[in-house]
């Protein structure tokens, strides 16, 4: 992954590198953040890795959701 | 009454089929301008009452719910008309009134045989749209949307004859699944909703559509269907549940989905469900919240639908894996698809936000922490199919070597309209809050809200990051991927054969048996003919004539089944 990262033209990893920052604090916020509610998943973080976790589980699930379901362009036709 | 919204947009095509293609664009533009004007102007307690026999027919009526609509619709079809400006075929200009007439004439009915009426105009309209893509693969899709709706359609009359049958009115009222007629109308509105298993019409005919045809079609069919749901079950529990799983299924399928419009027509699914979960919960919250949401998606979905439309009409290509480096040469329609991008998202700051979160709000006040849950993975599923991927594989990502032309100017402005309405909703919420079916009472800005929102958003984007840095993001691959329409299109085709193999089987073996018989019989019987000279009653020659039809009839089903 590093590798993959470090081979990224200069402006990308610089974007990328302050959205990384910008994630962080966003984080950081719910140290300050009065939340709604009495619910379980009102502890720290929750929605970062919420959102992280479920979009990876998501891309997992499809892709192999691909070996059954997949099929030729011209399948129908 | 000569100013219903219908008919003004009904006279409207009439009345530019006298004019030459130039001329016509013009005079098609004046009519949905001239009636959203006319809308906000009529009085609410007007209403259009005939009689039909026995029947009360309300052809217009309005209420805040419906004008709420009306006004979208209106929008849509004047953003939709300048985006097809280039279009010069006169069956796609005239759909291009009658199909959001109809869908006004849906909303503002008052009784469900009208809205029948409408529901079949908005069907037979609206084919053309996919009809003038002019190829076989769009004519083919056409005829199996048409089916579709037709059925959807039929559906609804039996519902409202049932209706008529059984309470001698068919007035649209709130209706449940203790009555008959309540399942045919689910069924009927379900269709058209795209509801989990009956969704796949959707995603096989509005790619095949034309470049604008596709702008139309999702602004209108699902939208009345939304509206249909609002009007007759609000607060059905089961509608929360099948909220959430069209909100959630067809996102894995748009994550794998290579063409990008078809990725559009799952992220539908996924925001209507949305909108679904919302009148099922019933709340004034949650109404409220779903009817705006309806409005944004029409608005953001269009912007996005344009985006690649453009992309379409330029390139003539719509599959992500022969797309890609677009930014280069159409930087305009990039930005506005990311403003488009950002809305379905719901960023906040822009529209899909204040629209979402009302219904995610009313999940957790009526105590559905599971549903919450579930909506909250297909929050973060959107912005990763429809945020992302789109303008990711269209317009960046490897570099396919085309470099066409920016997108001519009429697209450009339609989606800078389009793109305008998502900024100016999502920072100024209450230009919708004050329209809609309920009073609002509802702050959408409040800091947890924009706070988590964000995070989740942010997050979703690193896990694809994340997913493409360590090479475990599907790649985008020319394929067509199995849903429910297998079933019609492969399935049952196949068993249908087997059947008429298995029948035609039978019959040879029935014909040779009743050959043989007769020649067996057929000398004994001669020295009996005399029988046949003997006085018969009526009643035996009923009797006999009806065996005769009947055996008839069984092998004739034999021979051809349904």
């Amino acid at each position: 992954m590093r590798a993959r990262f470090n081979s990224l033209p200069p402006r990308l990893k610089r974007g990328l590198t302050v959205f990384f920052v910008l994630c962080f604090a966003i984080t950081l916020a719910d140290l300050v953040v009065h939340k709604h509610g009495d619910h379980w998943w009102n502890f720290f973080g929750f929605h970062s890795l919420y959102g992280f976790v479920a979009c990876v589980i998501l891309v997992l699930v499809a892709a192999w959701m691909r070996k059954p379901l997949m099929r030729d362009e011209d399948h129908y036709d | 009454m000569i100013n219903a919204p219908f008919l003004i947009l009904f006279a409207g095509a009439a009345i530019s089929w006298f004019f030459p293609a130039a001329l016509r664009k013009p005079v098609l533009l004046i009519f949905p301008v001239v009636g959203l004007l006319n809308l906000i102007a009529l009085d609410p307690s007007q209403s259009w009452t005939v009689s039909l026999f026995d029947v009360e027919l309300t052809l217009f009526a309005l209420d805040r719910l419906s004008f709420i609509f009306g006004v979208l619709f209106h929008i849509a079809a004047i953003i939709g008309l300048v985006f097809a400006w280039h279009v010069e075929d006169r069956p796609q200009h005239l759909a291009s009134l009658l199909y959001p007439g109809s869908a006004l004439g849906v909303v503002f009915a008052g009784d469900f045989l009208t809205m029948f009426v409408f529901w079949e105009c908005l069907a037979l309209s609206s084919v053309f749209f996919i009809t003038a893509r002019g190829t076989e693969r769009a004519s083919r899709a056409a005829i199996r949307y048409l089916v579709i709706q037709v059925v959807s359609g039929v559906l609804l009359l039996t519902g409202a004859l049932f209706l008529f049958h059984d309470s001698g009115s068919v007035a649209i009222r709130a209706l449940s699944l203790d009555e008959p007629a309540g399942l045919f109308f689910l069924l009927a509105f379900g269709i058209k909703a795209a509801f989990p298993m009956l969704h796949n019409w959707l995603t096989d005919a509005y790619p095949e559509a034309t470049a604008s045809g596709t702008v139309f079609l999702s602004a209108f069919t699902t939208k009345v269907a939304v509206y249909a749901l609002a009007r007759s079950f609000a607060g059905l529990d089961m509608l929360i549940y099948i909220g959430a799983v069209m909100a959630c299924f067809p996102i894995f399928y748009a994550v794998i989905e290579n063409d990008l419009r078809r990725v559009l027509g799952y992220s539908m699914i996924n925001q209507i469900g949305f909108m679904v979960c919302g009148i099922g919960i019933g709340s004034e919250l949650a109404i409220n919240g779903a009817v705006a949401h309806a409005f944004n998606d029409v608005i953001f979905k269009g912007l996005l639908m344009m985006s690649m439309g453009a992309v379409l009409f330029r390139t003539g290509e719509m599959r992500g894996s022969e797309l890609g480096g677009l930014a280069r040469s159409m930087p305009r329609t990039t930005g506005l698809c990311i403003v488009g991008a950002a809305s379905i998202s719901a960023f906040p700051l822009f529209s899909g936000f204040v629209s979402k979160s009302m219904v995610m709000s009313a999940l957790l006040i009526e105590h559905h922490e599971w549903v919450w849950l579930a909506m909250l993975f297909a929050s973060a599923g959107v912005f990763h199919h429809a945020g992302i991927k789109i303008p990711y594989f269209a317009f960046f990502a490897h570099d396919s070597g085309k470099r066409p032309r920016e997108a001519p100017a009429h697209m450009l402005i339609a989606m800078s309209i389009a793109a305008a309405l998502c900024i100016g909703i999502g920072c100024y919420p209450w230009l919708l809050y004050d329209n809609l079916p309920f009073a609002v009472d509802y702050r959408p800005f409040d800091i947890p809200h924009v706070v988590e929102q964000t995070q989740l958003l942010f997050f979703s984007a690193m896990a694809f990051i994340w997913l493409q840095l360590n090479g475990l993001y599907p790649p985008e691959l020319k394929s067509t991927n199995l849903d429910s329409e297998w079933l019609y299109r492969r399935a049952w085709p196949s068993l249908y054969g087997r059947l008429c193999r298995i029948a035609g089987w039978g019959q040879a073996r029935f014909y040779e048996a009743v050959g043989s018989l007769t020649n067996a019989l057929a000398p004994p019987l001669r020295k009996q003919a005399f029988l046949l000279l003997m006085p018969w009653s009526v009643r035996e020659m009923l009797m006999i004539l009806m065996i005769l039809l009947a055996a008839i009839l069984f092998l004739l089903f034999l021979h051809r089944p349904l």
